[in-house]
């Protein structure tokens, strides 16, 4: 310790020799002043905190006052505009308005058919015919069963849904465009065909070319070729009857329609009940067939 | 200073003995150990913040702290130590401000040579010296500020107060071995800031 203070002794001296440093000439006033403002602030401290705490409380005012200040001026001419414009509209625009829909009420809808049809409701309609009747099948007043369905209450849904076939518009009938002499060269062909013994109502042609011939209830292709094919080689004779016979496309038993020609006679021109009619051709082309095929044996004969 | 109320001779009392008194109530105890101190502590922090107007703030919110806290003092310690730690971190903590909130003046642009220093006017009783004396204070004082506060409040007590490495470290709560090595770094920088001194002499 000694030795580090010798080796700094030159330091330490010239150090030592600096003047010292006095307070001011009026430090002890100014301290004892300083002293009494602190011991002032820390008596008055106490004292303003055990006081109650004295609030500005401004002078009650009414609610209109309150209310009507000049800061709401804005605020409250916008809300009396507002209400003018509810008052007028509710009490002019809105009679109009129902006025205009009370006379016309028109719901446009669709039916599956693609028909466009517009139903105008009136005023009181009852549109209850429109239902079907199973709904109201029980009577009301029959209290013996608790499982009365009541009718249906209108609503838009069940009105589109079931229109009234009374009031739908009927569709415009559309002017034949075919004219007399195509229908002549039509029946031509037709005739022709029958001629041939070739069903015509029973062959479609699709655009592709290929001859779609309805046989033993499901579509037998041709294509053009074997048409042909057909046309060129000799017929065979076979009777024709299955061939016309089978029209209907939901019978597949062959047994069925290899019927005796007594009561394909009497099936003619009549339901099937399935909807579907036989043709009249098969009359003609079965009484051919039958002179034909006689007309062969009676060559044989001769041939023998 | 004014006798107390006892008409003991406060001068005779030592500093344990005046807070003592004081601590009881004698206002005369308190005004002897203003007296005793106001230079002192003065010269310490004015070579220690390097400004007159903070350190007379310095010094009297000191005392202002000894009158409202003289129920603290314990006889652990000396009092010397005990007023000198409160001034210490009084000046600590005015150091740490002015750093905040540091203003520069116009004189700081310019070089060193023209750089004004702020010595304690004599009409506030400053040092009756000479001009030769007064320009050497000046530039020691300028060495002292150059050098880390941690340095210069150690060197300071030690060699300008001549306080105890034992004291120092009463007042600085730090350990014997930081406040010595502490104390030669800063005289080192000091003595190499203060070379051309040396030479001269």
């Amino acid at each position: 310790m000694l030795q580090e203070d010798e080796k700094y002794k030159a330091l330490r001296d010239q150090l030592r020799t600096l003047p010292r440093i006095k307070a001011k000439h009026d430090f002890e006033d100014r301290l004892m002043r300083r002293i009494k403002e602190a011991e002032t602030s820390s008596v008055k401290l106490p004292v303003t905190a055990n006081r109650p705490a004295v609030l500005h409380q401004p002078a009650k005012k009414s609610w209109f006052e309150s209310l009507f200040r000049p800061a709401f001026v804005p605020a409250l001419g916008l809300t009396v505009v507002l209400l003018v414009a509810v008052v007028v509209y509710f009490g002019y625009y809105s009679k109009l308005n129902q006025s205009d829909t009370s006379n016309t009420q028109q719901f446009v809808s669709s039916t599956n058919q693609g028909d466009l049809i517009i139903y105008v409701k009136k005023e009181g309609e009852d549109i209850s015919s429109n239902y079907p009747k199973e709904y109201s099948a029980v009577d009301p007043v029959d209290t013996r069963s608790g499982e009365y369905a009541p009718e249906p209450t209108e609503t838009s849904t069940d009105f589109f849904a079931k229109p009234d076939p009374g009031r739908t518009v009927a569709p415009e009938v559309k002017p034949d465009r075919v004219s007399e002499e195509q229908k002549i060269e039509m029946q031509r062909s037709v005739d022709l065909d029958n001629d041939k013994g070739v069903d015509v109502k029973g062959e479609r042609k699709s655009e592709d070319g290929i001859l779609k011939k309805e046989s033993k209830g499901y579509f037998k292709t041709e294509t053009k070729s074997e048409m042909k094919k057909e046309t060129s080689e000799p017929k065979k004779k076979v009777t024709d009857e299955k061939k016309n016979i089978l029209i209907d496309e939901e019978i597949p038993n062959i047994q069925q329609e290899q019927k005796p020609n007594e009561k394909v006679d009497d099936n003619l021109g009549k339901d099937d009940g399935t909807g579907n009619r036989i043709s009249r051709a098969t009359k003609k082309d079965s009484t051919k067939n039958k002179s034909e095929s006689e007309a062969d044996e009676k060559e044989t004969i001769q041939q023998k | 200073m004014a006798p107390s109320k006892e008409g003991i001779n406060t001068k005779k009392l030592t500093d344990e003995e005046l807070i003592f008194n004081f601590q009881e109530g004698d206002t005369g105890a308190y005004n002897e150990i203003v007296a005793r101190y106001k230079d002192r502590l003065t010269n310490y922090i004015y070579r220690y913040v390097g400004n007159y107007d903070d350190c007379d703030d310095i010094v009297q919110d000191t005392f202002v702290k000894v009158y409202t806290s003289k129920h603290l003092y314990k006889e652990i310690a000396k009092f010397s130590t005990w007023i000198y730690t409160i001034a210490i971190n009084l000046a600590k903590t005015k150091l740490v401000k002015a750093q905040k909130y540091k203003t520069f003046s116009i004189s700081d642009v310019y070089d060193d040579e023209n750089k004004d220093f702020d010595l304690p006017d004599e009409a506030y009783g400053g040092p009756e010296v000479d001009v030769n004396s007064k320009f050497l204070s000046a530039h020691i004082q300028k060495a002292l500020e150059q050098i880390n506060e941690n340095y210069r409040e150690l060197v300071v007590l030690r060699d300008i107060e001549d306080f105890s490495y034992e004291e120092i470290v009463d007042m600085t709560g730090l350990p014997m071995g930081t406040v010595k090595s502490r104390i030669n770094r800063g005289r080192e920088k000091l003595q190499e800031l203060l070379k051309d001194i040396y030479k001269e002499e």
